[in-house]
This record gives structure tokens, C-alpha cells and sequence, in this order.
């Protein structure tokens, strides 16, 4: 069977979630956003966390990202604690998060400027990285030039130039129209599994099962009110995978019968 | 660009029509004479005046709702009365309170026969012109940005009329009209003084109120009665925060369009309002209300055909010639007095305007700098907690509200007393009249930056000045070119109060155009040169905001905007 629940990898661990949880105050009643989550990611896994919208997912990557804070519960990143923003990762939005003032180039400029990188070698990065998501000839656009899939290009070019270990995304083809998320995902997973990109691991937030599938080694299911991981299930498919084959289509149907 | 020629010709002629109309109504005289009662100078006064003044304030803002919606739903659902309606709410919007004096109070007073209710009534009215149009812009902005999406999903309901009214304009403009009503409640209580004791050259009311109660006082330089009363001043308003604004803040959140994941507190007065909004005498008081309404729900405005030519009919038509006949009429006459009234004037006074315009400018610029250069800092330390914002928010509109006259004994004594200067007295009194508005808008324009933004900037760890620089300062532009123009605003309202202090009977001025224009009004009672001091007044701050600050505004609204 190619669905395994146990875990069996020997690699390293990147990242370790110890019974997190996190909870909210809302006119005089408490709520329960994540409960006791629990998981670790390996090197060079790519990981999905899959739920229903307000199940806690994307605070749990923000948490991950050290941009919130667990109420209970900590993050360890190679073993240590995660505090404040944590510089080995980046992070993919939704709906893109673009400064709208800067071009194309100055939106993946902007955080080589802050890290410090001299400017040859954010030259060299950008231009690389932007000809990688095929922007290149796109160097001088706004934002609001561009359409929606070119956007999120922009945006994977801002995260990657970065060269983050772990390499979160929250959502990130859920704001696009179906055909241009098949081949930015598409194109994504060739640079993942030739081995171009310069991350280890990465962890992506999605509702869609199948996208899910498509695209991850590892599958954690995610159920709401209160966030809780319920299931946690390795795809074993050979890449690339196709979403009409039968084999796919009975392991998202089985992933289905798992969490009804 | 040719449209734009011709709005600014309309604005033109609109700006010439009002001023003559105005005068054509100023020229009428008073017939009764002043009542100016006995303001007794006590300290047991003070809760009995305060309940005046908060009653006028109030019947004014409810009459300042009941223009500003009806007022921006006829402006903004009709293209052809649309540009006009709005150069008109320009020209109200530049023109100080003083500028209103003579018109309302000659009407009212000899309305009603010079009973104190009509003295009353001028008295709302002035208030309401310093409370109306930030309000009356802020709901047609409201009805201008509904998203067209949700527009066609009404449409698609069959909703029309008042129902359309009730159920779609009045839920949008929500959130401005309640962040408009603090500035605007600010701004009525910053000028009660002068809506409380109506002077016109040797004509003088006084009405009971905290406003004449402060005059009073600092005339008589009791500053221990004076101090008193600014305390009961900001009390009421600090009550009011608590109780009305803070909850009504958390409500108004609710209709926005944009989504804002907000996880704030409700604030405890909010559960308050809940718990009597849940009470039986509520309910029965909330149905009759509608069972009132209902009726005027169902009726139909046929809905406007569009792209048709206009056709009028002849009752139509010979009414409209009939109106502009009049106007025509009244313009001519009214310049024709204008002229005649104009040449008794000195003519030195006159050659002064333009010097006046340019002394107050200078003024006008070195308060925006110091302004500018205090508030950008404080928004971004107070917008960057909710909780300092729900602590900071209560005192900066108490800080706003204080009328310019409770600074005029430390003015005298310490800056013109020490430096001999009224020109340093006047800027700040400037700024006490205008630096509100900028830190007002700033603190919206800091919030407003999206999360995304904000943790985008976050992960690249963008800090420090860059961030400033990249991403703060850009971010804001909108909202601080916004701020500028309603404190540019403010700062020439309140010349009036800036460029003629009054403390022990003595008088201070710094020459300008409000210095003119106080002069006029209190001393030469010449109503033909109040309306040029005014119309030059106004003349100035349409050109500014036309070459200056709208270009200033459509570059931050091309460049530096959040998309949808």
C-alpha cells in the first residue's frame, strides 16, 4: 500500500512542533485555535498540512515562521527553540503580499537589501531567480501590471532569493485561476525534484487534498475547532505524478474514506 | 483636459454665484435688538451650562447626519448634479464659521422676532457648520466605493428606494461616518465660543454655555474658572468616548468591505449597550420604530433610464428657466451692492488682502512642519498596539476639542510676555486647530497597512529605517496627504481664533487674513468686506488644494495604493 502511518525516516530533523497549542480571547469566551499539535519535518520532505478553512493552519505556519507565538507548546528549528522571525525560512502568501510602490525587482531587492548582501551578489540572485520563475523581461513591472500567476511568481522569486532552508507556503495557488496554479505547481515540483531550489524542506498550508497528493511526500490532516492533526500519512507515488491516474485517484478516495 | 477646464470654470462661476447670493441675503438688517444676558462668572453654573452646550451639540450633529446623507446620496447617484453639488460642499467646506455669522444670525434673529430660540437656533446652525461637511464627504466617499460586485448583488434582489438606502448606502458608510463624527465633534467643541457669543460689529449674544462661560472668564482673567470649565469640558467628553464612540468603533468594524481578521476586545461599555439593546423596552422601542418606516420602505423610485437624452417637460422646463431668471437676477443686484458697499470700504484695507493672505500662508506652513514633523512618529508608536490606541485615542480628541480660547492666558503671559512675539502665539494656536487632523489620519493610515505587508516586511526582516523608508513611509502617503488637506483645512478656520487674542479685555493680533477677517466682523460689522476677506480666504485654499493637493492625491492614489 502506498499510505503508510508510521514513520520510518532516518533523515535529520529540520523541524520539530512539541504539543503546541494556541488560543484566543473573543468577547469573554476562549478559543481553542490549535490543540496540542505535534510534528516533525525531515530533510528534503515536502510536507502539506491539509483542512478545512479556519481549522488553524495558517496560524500554525505563522507560528512556525516565528511570526506568532504558541500560547503552550514550543518550535524547535534544528534543535533550537524558535523565537522572533526565524531567518532560515521564508514564507509564500496567499494573496501574494507585494509591495505595490517597488517594481518586480525591487519587491525581490527588498529583503536581500535587509540581510545585508552586498550588491553584486543580489544582482546575481535576482536575475537568477527571476529568470528561474520565467519573469525575466518582467524586471521593471509593478505589481498591478502583472496578472495574478505572475504575481505569485514574484513572490516565490522573493522567498527563494532568500535561499531559505525551509521553505513555507501558505496557500500560495489558492488565489489563482486552475490553470495557472496546475503549472505554477508543476514548474515548482521540477525545480524541487531536480534539486535547483536551495532549500531542504518545505511545508505548504492547502485545503485541497489532491493538491496535497500532488504535490507532497508527506500529507498531515488537519481537523477544526479545535486545530488538531488527525492523521499523518506518507504518499509513496512515484513522481511525476499525474492527477488522472487511477492510482492517484484511489489514494485521494482512501485519504477521503480516512477522514469522514 | 478639457473637462477639467471646465470644472474649474464651473467651480468659478459656482464660487462667484454663492458669494453674491450671499451678500444679496446679507443685506438684509437686523430689527431686533441684541440680547447679551449676564453671564455670572460662578463656579456652580458649570453643570447647568455644560448641558447646554452638549444639547446644542447634539441637536447640530443630528442635523448634520440628516444633511450630509441626504446631501451625498443625491450627489453621489446622479452624474449630472454630482460635479456641481461637490464644488458647492468645496466652497462650504473652505469658508470659517465666522463666515457664516452674519447670513444665519440676521435670519434667525428677525425669524423669530429676537426670542432667545432664535438666537438659539443660529447658535446650532454655526455649530453645524463646523461639524457638517467632513461627514457629508465622508458618506459620499462611502457610496463611491461600494464594490461594484455588491452593488449588482442589490440590484439583483430588486432592492430600491429607501429600502436600497437603508439596507445597502446607510450599513457602508458606517465606518467613515463614525470615524468623521469624532473629528467633527472635535471641531464643534474647538469652536463653541464662537457659536456662543455671536458678535457682529456692535451687535452682541450671548447665550448660556460652557463657551461663554470660558470667554467670560478669561476676559476676567480668572483662570481658576476658566480651568474649571475646560475640566468639565473634558469630561464630557471623555464620557462620551467611553460610552458612545469606543463601542460604536468596535460596531462600525463590522462593515467594512475589506477584510480585516480583527481579534480585538470588545471594549466593556460595547457588552453594555448589548445587554440594553436586549431589554424588552428596546425590542418594543426598536419594532415601532420600524412598524414607523415600513410604510416609507416600500415606496418605488423609478429607477433612472440612462443614456437617454435628457427631456424635460414644459412645466419642468419653465420652472428651471424660472429659477435661473432669479439667480441671474439675484447676482446682479448682488454685485451691484457688492461694488457700491465696496467703495465705502478704505481702499487701504483692501490693498492689505492679498499681504494678509501671504502672512497667514507663512503661518499656515510653519505649523504643518511642526505637525508633520511630531505626528508621523507618534501614529507609528500609537497605531502599533491596540492597546495604546484605546488609551491614546480618548485623550488625543479630548486634546482636539479644546477650544483655541482656554490657551489664550498662557499664549499672553508666557509666549507673548516673554518673547514679546504674537507670531509665535499664533502658530501654535494654529496648530492647536489643525495638528489633530494629521495625527488622526496618520493612526488610520499606519493601521490600514495590510497584515501581509507587515509580515512580508517581517520575514525579509526589513527593520529599522529601511523599513521606514521602503515600506512605512509610502504606505502612509494616502493617508497623510489626506490628513494634510482636512489640517491645511483646519488651519485656516482657525486663524480666527489665532490672529486675535483676547485676554483681560486686551487684544493681541498678529496681522493675517483672520486678523482681517475678525476685524471686519467685530469691529467694522462691514459685511461687503467680510465676504471679500472671506471670498480671498476661500479662493486660496480651492487653488492650493486644486494645484497642490490633488495632484498630490491622485499621485499617492496611482502609486502608492494597497490593491483589493
Amino acid at each position: 500500500m502506498s499510505l503508510q502511518q508510521e514513520n520510518t525516516n532516518l533523515k535529520p530533523k529540520v523541524l520539530e512542533v512539541k504539543n503546541v497549542f494556541r488560543t484566543y480571547h473573543h468577547e469573554d469566551t476562549n478559543i481553542v485555535v490549535l490543540e496540542d499539535v505535534s510534528f516533525d519535518i525531515y530533510e528534503d520532505e515536502f510536507v502539506c498540512l491539509v483542512g478545512p478553512s479556519g481549522c488553524g493552519k495558517s496560524t500554525l505556519l505563522r507560528i512556525i515562521v516565528g511570526l506568532d507565538r504558541p500560547t503552550r507548546g514550543e518550535v524547535l528549528y534544528r534543535g533550537k527553540k524558535v523565537e522572533g522571525v526565524n531567518p532560515k525560512t521564508a514564507l509564500v502568501f496567499q494573496n501574494f503580499a507585494l509591495i505595490p510602490w517597488l517594481t518586480v525587482w525591487q519587491n525581490v531587492e527588498l529583503g536581500l537589501e535587509a540581510r545585508g548582501i552586498d550588491k553584486k551578489e543580489r544582482e546575481r540572485r535576482i536575475r537568477y531567480w527571476l529568470e528561474k520563475v520565467g519573469l525575466d523581461g518582467h524586471e521593471n513591472a509593478y505589481p498591478r501590471e502583472l496578472s495574478g500567476g505572475m504575481k505569485q511568481r514574484v513572490g516565490f522569486a522573493r522567498a527563494l532569493a532568500l535561499e531559505p532552508e525551509l521553505l513555507c507556503m501558505d496557500e500560495p495557488f489558492s488565489s489563482l485561476d486552475p490553470l495557472t496554479s496546475q503549472n505554477l505547481r508543476e514548474e515548482l515540483l521540477r525545480l524541487w525534484t531536480g534539486k535547483e531550489l536551495p532549500t531542504v524542506s518545505i511545508l505548504m498550508v492547502t485545503h485541497s487534498i489532491e493538491e496535497a497528493i500532488f504535490m507532497s511526500d508527506r500529507v498531515l490532516i488537519m481537523s477544526t475547532h479545535p486545530g488538531k492533526i488527525i492523521r499523518d500519512l506518507r504518499v509513496e507515488l512515484p513522481r511525476p505524478r499525474n492527477m488522472r491516474d487511477e492510482e492517484f485517484q484511489k489514494i485521494v478516495d482512501e485519504v477521503y474514506t480516512l477522514i469522514v | 483636459m478639457r473637462r477639467n477646464i471646465w470644472e474649474t470654470a464651473t467651480r468659478i462661476i459656482v464660487f462667484f454665484i454663492v458669494m453674491a447670493l450671499a451678500y444679496f441675503l446679507y443685506k438684509e438688517r437686523l430689527h431686533f435688538p441684541p440680547i447679551a444676558p449676564h453671564i455670572p462668572t460662578e463656579y456652580r453654573k458649570i453643570p447647568i451650562y455644560t448641558l447646554w452646550s452638549l444639547m446644542r451639540m447634539t441637536a447640530a450633529y443630528i442635523l448634520s447626519l440628516l444633511f450630509s446623507y441626504t446631501y451625498a446620496y443625491l450627489a453621489a447617484t446622479h452624474p449630472r448634479r454630482e460635479g456641481i453639488m461637490l464644488a458647492i460642499l468645496d466652497i462650504l467646506q473652505s469658508v470659517p464659521v465666522l463666515g457664516f455669522f452674519p447670513a444665519v444670525v440676521l435670519l434667525f434673529v428677525n425669524l423669530f422676532k429676537g426670542a432667545r430660540i432664535g438666537v438659539e437656533i443660529a447658535s446650532i446652525i454655526l455649530i453645524f457648520t463646523s461639524q457638517a461637511w467632513n461627514i457629508t464627504f465622508s458618506v459620499y466617499e462611502s457610496i463611491k466605493t461600494i464594490p461594484e460586485e455588491v452593488k449588482e448583488a442589490v440590484d439583483l434582489m430588486g432592492l430600491t428606494g429607501l429600502r436600497k438606502f437603508f439596507s445597502l448606502i446607510v450599513p457602508s458608510s458606517i465606518p467613515r461616518v463614525v470615524y468623521n463624527s469624532m473629528l467633527s465633534w472635535a471641531g464643534g467643541w474647538y469652536f463653541l465660543i464662537a457659536c456662543e457669543i455671536i458678535a457682529i460689529g456692535p451687535m452682541n449674544f450671548h447665550l448660556p454655555g460652557l463657551g461663554s462661560l470660558m470667554q467670560e472668564a478669561v476676559d476676567k482673567g480668572r483662570i481658576d474658572l476658566a480651568l474649571a470649565s475646560m475640566l468639565a469640558l473634558i469630561s464630557v467628553i471623555f464620557i462620551m468616548y467611553f460610552l458612545i464612540w469606543q463601542p460604536l468603533s468596535y460596531w462600525a468594524e463590522k462593515f467594512r468591505y475589506e477584510m480585516v481578521s480583527s481579534t480585538s476586545e470588545p471594549p466593556l461599555t460595547y457588552h453594555l449597550w448589548l445587554r440594553i439593546a436586549r431589554t424588552k423596552f428596546f425590542s418594543l422601542l426598536s419594532s415601532f420604530f420600524h412598524r414607523l418606516i415600513q410604510p416609507l420602505l416600500s415606496i418605488r423610485i423609478k429607477p433612472k433610464v440612462s443614456f437617454s437624452p435628457p427631456t424635460l417637460s414644459f412645466i419642468q422646463l419653465s420652472l428651471v428657466t424660472i429659477l435661473l431668471f432669479l439667480s441671474a437676477f439675484g447676482t446682479v443686484i448682488g454685485f451691484i451692492s457688492l461694488y457700491s458697499s465696496l467703495l465705502q470700504i478704505h481702499f487701504s484695507f483692501v490693498v492689505k488682502i492679498p499681504l494678509a493672505v501671504l502672512a497667514s500662508a507663512g503661518r499656515i506652513a510653519a505649523a504643518y512642519i511642526i505637525s508633520l514633523l511630531w505626528t508621523l512618529p507618534t501614529a507609528v508608536f500609537i497605531a502599533s498596539s491596540e492597546k495604546r490606541e484605546s488609551f491614546f485615542l480618548p485623550i488625543i480628541q479630548a486634546c482636539a476639542s479644546i477650544p483655541a480660547i482656554a490657551f489664550f492666558p498662557f499664549m499672553v503671559r508666557y509666549i507673548v510676555g516673554i518673547t514679546g512675539n504674537v507670531n509665535i502665539a499664533a502658530i501654535l494656536l494654529i496648530l492647536t486647530g489643525s495638528q489633530w487632523y494629521l495625527l488622526f489620519n496618520l493612526i488610520g493610515g499606519v493601521k490600514a497597512i495590510p497584515t501581509e505587508i507587515k509580515q512580508a516586511a517581517q520575514v525579509l526582516g526589513i527593520k529599522g529605517w529601511r523599513y521606514w523608508r521602503k515600506i512605512l513611509i509610502p504606505a502612509v502617503f494616502p493617508s497623510l496627504i489626506t490628513g494634510s488637506i482636512t489640517a491645511w483645512g483646519g488651519a485656516w478656520n482657525a486663524l480666527i481664533v489665532a490672529e486675535w487674542i483676547t485676554y483681560k479685555k486686551k487684544l493681541y493680533t498678529a496681522f493675517g487674513i483672520g486678523y482681517l477677517l475678525d476685524y471686519a466682523t467685530y469691529k467694522l460689522g462691514n459685511v461687503a468686506f467680510i465676504l471679500l476677506c472671506l471670498a480671498s480666504m476661500s479662493l486660496t485654499i480651492i487653488l492650493i488644494n486644486k494645484y497642490f493637493w490633488r495632484r498630490m492625491y491622485e499621485l499617492a492614489a496611482r502609486k502608492y495604493k494597497f490593491e483589493a
